[in-house]
């Protein structure tokens, strides 16, 4: 293995695990996606790490990976592993119920979500990482955030 | 932000996401990198194509649709369709009955009415497409779908074996799975009525009916290749079966005649299929066009005894092969060979006569937005027009002209 990649990779992983994760909602499909996602940037590492931000080709790769894959599969399973929180922050019932929601959309309308409230990603970007229009983007968003609506009481759509 | 936006933000910051990195990640890493460039040496073309968008072949009657950019008059008289919903990489189009049948990159299969230009049907069978190493089927390019028995098949693997599997052209689901014997299969080989396919150790081939896949003859190849044995094509009525492989010579082709129960090898020449691009393919008349970095070659069996002869390629066409940057096809009973220009902005696609090379036709692509031309050679077709797909174009080339009537 390429010296570099290794190097690059080892001080990386976690945080793509992370992201991997937030994206499943399930430990071992994160891992699994961030494998192959990983050995297709190792084929053509030379080429990433010239021209490419290495992380946002990979970031691309563990989304695409997640939206193509077994959608009736994962629709099997309604809710994933919550994690366990890390501190003791106010509400947890409230956060726990955030995940359960989040388990229950589609794996492209979750995929808005975290591109969005997590990776901060304009409408612009997300299409790009997703490879579909801005509209979509936009339906895609609103659909997420109707569905989550009906956990809330009090939640408002955001522009 | 809304309180849904704070909460949302909340969540997915949360610390209980962060996941440790299992022991054994890297190389596990390594071991499954090491299998993609195994599979990318399968097939080539696949994972050469880059960035490839719309193409507008050039006409004076030319709808451009959603195309954008203006055509530029040609002498061709030609359709071209734009398919929403396909994305930017797909491979296809396959033509059964009239209709167009195209793999999406994420396993959809799409039925496209060509008069409409319209996708009709879309399913999703469940496995993993592979890529062949040469076309199935001449003219399919190199792609896992194709047509034998007037039945559309996908070669695929699923659950650790390889198969192949039926479609039914009007649903789109899997109306039968055919495992292959155990091995390795770079590909396979279909002609009208029969699929063929070897295992990459080269020492038993298998050909199955084309419309049930029952395994209907068995034979053993002597002497066997040492690896990396592919299936170029077979021609049952000549007899003759093409491969390509490693000897103890190095990379070559070689021909082999179809006998009861054996494939013996009557010749082999040096080459290495692996080094260029869309390079062999079958002439048709049981002869072989294999094209080198800088050479174009045409071979055939002796007629008596064993040995390779040489037959003459025309000189318009080995000039242009020499020149670099060209891909040969098949499709439509027409030899193709396509060229883009160095800066891939433009290309020249030449129907050519499948025995002699010489040219019948040439028709000028031109790209539309700036964007690249590559994949420009019809992946399927018959004598009245051929189809190419470099992106979201369909592009239907049809008669009556010098090649196509």
């Amino acid at each position: 293995m390429d010296g570099e990649f290794r190097e690059w990779a080892t001080a990386r992983l976690p945080a793509l695990l992370r992201y991997a994760h937030v994206l499943t909602g399930d430990r071992h499909q994160a891992e699994d996606v961030v494998q192959t996602a990983m050995a297709r940037t190792l084929t053509v590492w030379p080429r990433v790490q010239r021209k490419d931000n290495p992380e946002a080709y990979v970031r691309q790769a563990i989304v695409r990976l997640v939206i193509n894959g077994r959608r009736g599969a994962w629709r099997e399973r309604l809710t994933g592993v919550v994690p366990e929180p890390a501190a003791e922050p106010p509400g947890p019932e409230d956060r726990l119920a955030m995940w359960a929601a989040l388990a229950e959309l589609p794996p492209r309308q979750r995929a808005v979500v975290v591109l969005r409230y997590y990776e901060d990603l304009s409408e612009a970007r997300i299409a790009e990482v997703l490879g579909c229009s801005p509209g979509t983007v936009k339906s895609q968003a609103a659909k997420a955030l109707a569905r989550l609506r009906t956990h809330f009481a009090t939640m408002e759509v955001s522009e | 932000m809304s309180h849904v936006d704070d909460r949302l933000t909340e969540a997915l910051h949360d610390e209980g996401w962060a996941l440790p990195v299992p022991p054994g990640t890297l190389d596990a890493i390594e071991s499954r990198s090491r299998w993609m460039r195994r599979r990318r040496r399968l097939g080539m073309a696949a994972g050469a194509v880059a960035a490839v968008t719309a193409v507008a072949v050039v006409s004076a009657r030319l709808p451009s649709g959603d195309s954008g950019g203006g055509p530029v008059a040609a002498s061709r008289s030609l359709n071209t369709f734009t398919l929403r919903g396909l994305g930017d990489r797909s491979s296809g189009p396959v033509l059964l009955n009239g209709a167009l049948y195209i793999r999406k990159r994420n396993g959809d299969v799409v039925k496209v009415n060509p008069r409409s230009g319209k996708i009709v049907k879309t399913g999703r069978p469940n496995m993993v497409p592979m890529v062949p190493k040469f076309p199935i089927s001449p003219g399919s390019l190199t792609a896992s779908m194709f047509v034998s028995g007037g039945s559309l098949w996908m070669f695929g693997f699923h659950k650790r074996q390889f198969a192949i599997y039926r479609l039914d052209p009007g649903t789109l689901r899997t109306t039968l799975k055919v495992v292959l014997p155990p091995g390795f299969y770079m590909g396979l080989a279909a002609t009208p009525d029969s699929i063929w396919a070897v295992g990459d150790d080269g020492r038993n081939i298998y050909r199955m009916d084309g419309r049930t896949g029952a395994v209907v003859g068995r034979f053993t190849m002597r002497p066997p290749l040492l690896s990396d044995v592919a299936l170029v094509s077979v021609d049952e009525k000549a007899g003759v079966a093409w491969m390509s492989g490693l000897s103890k010579n190095g990379g070559v082709v070689l021909a082999a005649r179809i006998r009861p129960g054996t494939l013996t090898v009557v010749g082999e020449e040096p080459h290495d299929a692996s080094t260029v691009l869309n390079a062999v393919v079958p002439g048709g008349d049981g002869s072989l066009w294999a094209g080198s970095r800088g050479s174009l070659d045409r071979w055939a069996p002796e007629a008596a005894g064993s040995g390779l002869k040489r037959l003459p390629v025309d000189g318009g066409l080995a000039s242009a092969w020499a020149a670099g940057g060209a891909q040969l096809g098949l499709a439509g009973g027409r030899l193709w060979a396509a060229r883009p220009n160095a800066a891939f902005t433009t290309g020249s696609l030449l129907c050519l006569d499948h025995t002699t090379g010489r040219t019948l036709e040439t028709y000028k692509l031109v790209a539309n937005n700036g964007k690249s031309v590559v994949n420009l050679l019809p992946t399927s077709g018959d004598a009245h027009q051929v189809y190419l797909s470099p992106g979201r174009d369909v592009l239907e080339l049809h008669g009556p002209d010098r090649c196509l009537s």
